[in-house]
């Protein structure tokens, strides 16, 4: 879209008509438009860039009130007015929003999901995939994983719960606010992608965060990755070991000491750990939270390091001389 | 898989046999960046393929030609260009986000100053940030 005015054909502003027999236009297209183009586009329709210190409004109604325990579905849905839950997950959904309700404009969110112009869906997923996508019918499609938190580049820790907000906050934007959603996803940002991005990471994202005393993020990066949890509210990861096939969770004081290498399929890292035992870690848990340099290296030095988990996350360290040993023992 | 430095000339040329485009066109928003492996793997992602060799030296020329700077910038990849050798390997590979500005290549973060590698993406590839 070169001209993102407000005559552009992608805003949703007008419900859609009822599907005509003709061959549907073709999708409109969003280009990045240059900065006269967005400026005359912000000062056309009053649409304005805004950043995340905008606060949004609180509900009228407390959330147990807004997502009642025990809804009714159809067809695999629970139907709020316009917000469309998975049945079987809603008790995910429901458990995070409730959690998330300490920053009350969470509740004025999920009411104006409900009564808003166009549906939200929400539906569920366990690969990580958690997005936002707006349908040019004005509609919007929420995608969420509730097992798995995420671990930001500076260290920032985010439940699955605070996760689901933030792809609230974005479809609370697109089913009200569609012209000054395109303005702010058209604008580039080095440090959130977009424009659309830095307001909810800055804003409600924010906000949730330090009420909850979850981590605070300085970016939209992937960071260190993904992680699994148990429970749509916990920041701290369940790692995993393999030994004889068996896969089990490491405890918090785990240390094991033995050369690292990676598996044949590059899935896994493997560690000798005397005797002929080998355990096994998921590449991916380890490698995001040891950093890729350090793991790299550990690898191709084929050196004895020490593996730990503190806090629910790998460390990997050279293993402690003897007279480290003394001295610390003192 | 990152590329394998040693097997390319440098900048690919003369190792790189087939050039496989990942294109995410759809406007989404993902809740943290969209690596690059994560791009290839999208349920909305679109490949596209050649063995051209006149694209292949296209692509790569494009991409020597936009002025790649060291960078800390986020990259929220939506194109992705992996060059692969007659067996398979890879031996350059670009992420890109959607404005063409901040890339990943050979695994090194970047930022680009040139346009007309996502010019020439779009006008070969598709338009970016569609609404279905």
């Amino acid at each position: 879209m070169h001209d993102p005015t407000p005559a552009a054909t992608a805003t949703p502003a007008t419900p859609a008509a009822p599907p005509a027999p003709a061959a549907a236009p073709p999708a409109p297209k969003l280009h990045d438009p240059t900065v006269a183009e967005l400026n005359k586009a912000i000062a056309a329709d009053k649409a304005g860039v805004v950043d995340g210190s905008e606060v949004k409004p609180a509900a009228s109604k407390t959330m147990a009130e807004l997502l009642p325990e025990k809804p009714t579905a159809k067809n695999g849905f629970v139907e709020l007015g316009n917000l469309k839950v998975e049945e079987g997950k809603y008790k995910e959904f429901r458990d995070s929003m409730m959690y998330e309700s300490k920053n009350s404009e969470m509740g004025g969110i999920v009411e104006r999901l409900e009564k808003g112009p166009h549906k939200t869906t929400v539906t569920m997923n366990n690969d990580s995939n958690n997005e936002m996508v707006p349908n040019k019918n004005g509609d919007a499609e929420v995608h969420w994983d509730p097992k798995h938190m995420h671990i930001a580049s500076n260290d920032a820790k985010r439940s699955p719960a605070t996760r689901l907000a933030h792809e609230l906050d974005h479809a609370d934007e697109w089913t009200h606010n569609p012209q000054r959603m395109l303005a702010n996803a058209n604008v580039d940002d080095p440090k959130y992608g977009n424009l659309e991005e830095k307001r909810v990471i800055t804003g409600t994202e924010r906000r949730n965060v330090k009420a909850l005393g979850e981590g605070v993020r300085e970016d939209h990066d992937y960071g260190k990755g993904n992680f699994e949890v148990n429970g749509v509210t916990s920041t701290t990861p369940v790692l995993h070991q393999t030994r004889g096939g068996v896969t089990t969770e490491l405890p918090n004081n785990y240390n094991q000491t033995g050369k690292l290498a990676l598996s044949a399929d590059g899935k896994n890292v493997e560690q000798q750990i005397g005797r002929g035992q080998t355990v096994s870690y998921d590449r991916n848990e380890f490698e995001g939270m040891v950093g890729k340099q350090a793991f790299d290296k550990a690898i191709g030095d084929g050196k004895p390091m020490t593996v730990s988990v503190a806090g629910g996350e790998f460390k990997m360290a050279e293993p402690r001389t003897q007279s480290q040993e003394v001295s610390h023992a003192r | 898989m990152p590329a394998d430095p040693a097997a390319t000339d440098g900048n690919g040329r003369a190792a790189a046999a087939k050039l496989t485009v990942y294109h995410l066109a759809r406007l989404i928003f993902t809740e943290s960046a969209l690596s690059g492996p994560e791009l290839e793997a999208h349920q909305y992602t679109e490949t596209f393929e050649t063995t051209d060799r006149a694209a292949i030296d296209e692509a790569l020329a494009k991409i020597e030609a936009s002025n790649a700077t060291p960078s800390d910038a986020v990259l929220d990849a939506r194109w992705g260009l992996v060059f692969s050798d007659a067996s398979g390997a890879r031996v350059r590979t670009l992420y890109l986000n959607r404005f063409g500005t901040t890339a990943e290549l050979d695994g090194e973060r970047v930022t680009f100053s040139g346009r007309d590698l996502i010019d020439w993406l779009r006008a070969k590839y598709g338009a970016d940030s569609v609404l279905a």
